[in-house]
């Protein structure tokens, strides 16, 4: 579901560079907001698909020595350090996340170096909501590498 | 305190051997050390590195990069130019392997991940050379080399992940890595057609009769299959170059050519449009977690006095330059045997820039020596990721043994390359000096 929102942020991020292209060269009328806004998009596509990125199991490992363990204690390895090191330190980072974006929101802040002058919530909120769904996904994530009693060997996937 | 910082290392390189996801190592490493250091305030600093990261202007080009060259492997674009660029160069000594070198220099691309231009590629070329009794190791070493060849040949989103934090210009570097990029793929070209010439049981003449096709169609094949993909790739890169368009600009202007070259051809579809854009975002979403985490990790490395510590230790005790360059390039060399090459980039340029500064050597060299050992080390045996690329798609008759020989000359020749640059570094300065006046000096 994020990461169908991800997908449209990322068309509109191709949409608004063409957008400032065209304006620039063809209305000579450079928009103010498509430095914000490319940066400000491509962050939210990156935090909201990271959860959905640990659920296709995309992220780069490498099991050369891992590998050499029995594949039961590979897994479970894995999924006692996402479980119980990993989510407790992105749990809280996304705890701080969704503090900062509601303060933000509160307060109204604005993106002071930008001439365009933004809210900062929304991007803040995306920041925050994918922290969130990406702690939720890892302890999926954990828990069923940590329970696993016949992994899946995918050697294929080594480099992936 | 600064002892710590450099017990950083070992801990990362363990959690990493563990199996761990690379980007996880680097955030928990980072985590655990920066806790010892600063206690609870680390997850204020760690935030603010989050939103750092997430904000950084230079690095939206790397989902419209991945985007583009997404779409042109998915909907048959890939499959045209390999077909159009075999009319042409099928009748050279080795043809076919110059045509998958050729091939790969165009989808560098779509070098978001390391490997990704090796197994589209590979899964095209590998069938049409052996069906001519090309060598195993030949086919081997071309693919692996040619694969390789997206991490300097723009646009490189390695080199967008270098520039972003190597306080330099994406467009900078893409003009230094311009003139060697394409040397190497000369030299690559060259020994190819050498060795088709010297042994010509290793790259059997195909029948020509297949490919003979009236000049007419030839000339169609070309403006169909050759043409766009070229010219796209040229928009993109000479506007950047021109200075035009910023890489990000560039690139979604090279998103929308793809797409359109796509409905041209009538390949685009809903399941096309859908599977690239799915895998983008995960692509994205995977550079930027190990982006997140090397930022975080040389974050707290450097606050713990870790870069301190280092560029005293190397003014103390008076090392020359020189050994210094090739120290770093021996660890990045190393580093590039079980690390991909965004992290390896995450990890080293921050701590080596400033150092490489503070030592009167000029940065964009750097940048390309060390960019070209990333590659070399990519492809060295035994612990070489291109090979085990290779291997997942290769057929079964292909062993280790024709794969490592095969890249053997091809390392040979990113040696070479490396030589060649530290005796004339113009190959790489002299562009970005032309393009933007005034260089490092």
């Amino acid at each position: 579901m994020l990461a169908h929102v991800a997908m449209v942020l990322l068309a509109l991020l191709v949409a608004s560079m063409l957008f400032e292209v065209v304006m620039r060269y063809g209305f000579n009328a450079p928009t103010k907001w498509a430095f914000d806004i490319s940066y400000m998009l491509n962050g939210s596509v990156f935090f909201l698909a990271i959860g959905y990125t640990f659920k296709k199991d995309t992220h780069i490992r490498i099991d050369i020595f891992s590998s050499m363990l029995p594949p039961v204690w590979e897994s479970r390895l894995l999924g006692f350090v996402i479980l119980f090191l990993l989510v407790p330190v992105s749990g809280r980072l996304a705890y701080t996340a969704v503090l900062k974006a509601w303060s933000a929101y509160l307060t109204g802040a604005v993106e002071e170096v930008s001439p365009w002058a933004p809210y900062v919530w929304p991007f803040y909120s995306a920041i925050a909501l994918g922290l969130v769904v990406m702690t939720l996904q890892c302890i999926v994530y954990g828990s069923t590498r940590l329970f696993a009693r016949d992994p899946r060997q995918d050697s294929d996937s080594t480099w992936n | 305190m600064e002892l710590n910082a450099i017990f950083m290392f070992p801990a990362l390189l363990a959690a990493i051997m563990l199996g761990v996801h690379v980007s996880v190592a680097l955030i928990l490493v980072s985590f655990f050390f920066g806790f010892l250091a600063f206690g609870d305030v680390i997850f204020l600093q760690m935030y603010g590195m989050v939103v750092q990261t997430g904000s950084n202007f230079v690095l939206a080009a790397i989902p419209l990069f991945v985007l583009m060259g997404a779409f042109l492997e998915r909907s048959g674009v890939a499959e045209r130019l390999f077909q159009a660029i075999q009319i042409w160069v099928v009748r050279l000594p080795g043809g076919l392997a110059v045509a998958t070198l050729c091939m790969c220099a165009v989808f560098a691309a779509s070098a978001g991940i390391a490997g990704a231009v090796e197994v589209v590629v590979g899964l095209m070329a590998i069938p049409a050379m052996r069906k001519f009794n090309y060598d195993r190791g030949l086919v081997s070493g071309t693919i692996c080399a040619g694969g390789s060849l997206g991490t300097i040949i723009p646009p490189s989103v390695t080199i967008v992940v270098y520039a972003s934090i190597g306080q330099t210009s994406v467009s900078e570097l893409f003009a230094a890595a311009m003139i060697p990029g394409f040397i190497l793929a000369g030299m690559f070209m060259a020994y190819v057609v050498l060795r088709a010439i010297l042994r010509p049981q290793d790259a059997p003449r195909p029948d020509l009769a297949e490919f003979s096709m009236p000049l007419g169609r030839k000339l169609l094949v070309t403006a169909q299959g050759l043409l766009p993909a070229l010219s796209l790739v040229f928009a993109v890169l000479g506007s950047i170059l021109m200075g035009i368009a910023s890489p990000t600009e560039a690139a979604a202007v090279g998103v929308v050519g793809a797409f359109l070259l796509a409905c041209l051809y009538r390949t685009m579809s809903f399941r096309v449009l859908y599977e690239s854009f799915a895998s983008t975002v995960q692509i994205t979403a995977m550079i930027m977690l190990i982006v997140l985490g090397g930022t975080l990790f040389t974050g707290i490395f450097a606050v713990s006095g870790g870069g301190r510590m280092l560029s005293l230790f190397i003014e103390n005790a008076d090392i020359p330059p020189q050994i210094v360059v090739v120290v770093f390039l021996a660890i990045a060399f190393i580093a590039g045997f079980a690390l991909d090459w965004v992290s390896i980039v995450m990890i080293c340029v921050p701590i080596f820039t400033p150092i490489i500064k503070s030592i009167g050597i000029d940065p964009t060299w750097f940048a390309v020596m060390f960019l070209i050992v990333v590659q070399t080390s990519y492809l060295t045996p035994p612990m070489a990721p291109a090979v085990f690329y290779l291997k997942s798609i290769a057929p079964p008759d292909f062993t280790y043994g024709h794969m490592y020989r095969g890249v053997m000359p091809f390392v040979m020749i990113e040696i070479m390359l490396l030589g060649l640059l530290a005796l004339f570094p113009e190959l790489a300065t002299w562009l970005p000096k032309v393009l933007y006046g005034a260089g490092w000096n």
